[in-house]
């Protein structure tokens, strides 16, 4: 195995919704899902995110709408034949006008995610085409700096969502040193079927993030379990992932055999926590674990003055 | 005759125009099928376990 290296991220804008990464070149129509400032294909600095885009077309729309309204308004009071039904045309039209733009303006927020649909189904091939432009220019500069496929990996995963992507930040990841302070995440890189460097990512991610180990890595873990003990530190990855569980009763009531499993090889401050949870609940339902983490406390830490 | 001819079309333009307001207005999309509606048409079902 390669020496993994020291790294920091990019910190990484989470949007609420994945269509905010999409952005859209104002010039040229060019969609891209990563941060640069200018537009890769015609080199200017005019991207937008899609809801902007959208909304200027929209309310271009409305104007025209309102113009040509305008028009006929003209019309009529040229065509007026006494001033008097000049004026009173004028005011007709104004009035409508008024309405219109009244009516255009409580409706914008309702047109512009209804034209961005639109716009999503008339420019699906020319979205896909171009995010995967994105992905080609990550996969280049691999050579150079992993760090930087990683980061633009990432935020191409926001939109394009299957296993081989996940599997490619996983094994870059597998090349960085993790660390506590890192923006790091399991989920969206769970894929259905096994794999060495996703397990092992998981065993690391339960020794620096605790908190990032919920049901579904459980799941994972689980499921995988022959395979896992397989792997070379097989065992190590299963005990940090247990280790990890202990933080919330929740997880060790819903899997108390597994923890128990692994119980023996879990850090002392880990089992520690497992022991009190344990002698605070005593009604709880901990299986055959209640039982084995009595046996460990005896046979490991006996005279040890925390466990009094 | 052509005023009257000019703003009966005028009236008719503005509430035709607001009727298709409303009527989109009922059709809009919220944000998270929006989502949906981009993450399918990115990812076609037979890629996402490649
Ligand atoms: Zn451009």
């Amino acid at each position: 195995m390669t020496k993994k290296r020291a790294v920091t991220f990019k910190p990484y804008n989470k949007t609420r919704y994945a269509y905010e990464k999409l952005r859209v070149c104002r010039h040229c129509q060019q969609f891209t899902v990563l941060w640069e400032d200018e537009c890769s294909q015609c080199g200017k600095s005019t991207l937008v995110p899609v809801r902007q885009r959208v909304t200027s077309k929209v309310k271009r729309t409305m104007l025209n709408e309102r113009l040509i309204a305008l028009f006929i308004g003209l019309v009529a009071i040229y065509f007026g034949q006494t001033f008097l039904q000049m004026i009173l045309s004028a005011a007709a039209a104004i009035l409508l006008i008024a309405l219109l733009w009244f009516v255009q303006r409580k409706m914008l927020p309702f047109e512009v995610p209804l034209e961005m649909e639109t716009l999503f189904e008339q420019e699906q091939p020319r979205i896909i085409e171009d995010i995967k432009r994105n992905r080609k220019l990550a996969v280049a500069a691999l050579k150079d700096d992993e760090l930087l496929t990683y980061e633009m990996l990432r935020e191409i995963a926001t939109l394009v969502q299957n296993d081989k992507i996940r599997l490619q930040q996983v094994v870059l990841l597998q090349s960085f040193v993790l660390r506590k302070d890192m923006d790091l995440a399991i989920e969206p890189l769970l894929i259905d079927s096994f794999d060495t460097d996703l397990a092992a990512y998981i065993g690391e991610v339960a020794k620096v993030q605790r908190e990032l180990i919920k049901n579904s890595s459980i799941r994972y873990i689980l499921a995988y379990e022959a395979h896992i003990l397989e792997m070379e530190h097989g065992i190590e990855i299963l005990s940090s992932v247990a280790a990890a569980a202990i933080r919330l009763k929740k997880y060790v009531e819903a899997y108390p055999e597994f923890i128990r499993r692994y119980a023996r090889n879990i850090p002392k401050d880990r089992f520690l926590r497992l022991y009190r949870m344990i002698q605070q609940h005593p009604d709880a339902y901990w299986g055959n674990l209640a039982e084995e983490v009595a046996i460990i406390r005896r046979e490991q830490y006996e005279w040890d003055s925390d466990f009094q | 005759m052509i005023t009257y001819v000019c703003l009966g079309i005028l009236i008719l333009f503005v509430a035709v125009k607001s009727a298709v307001y409303m009527k989109h207005r009922k059709y809009t999309p919220s944000s998270d099928d929006l989502d949906l509606t981009l993450l399918s048409l990115i990812n076609p079902k037979s890629e996402r376990h490649d």
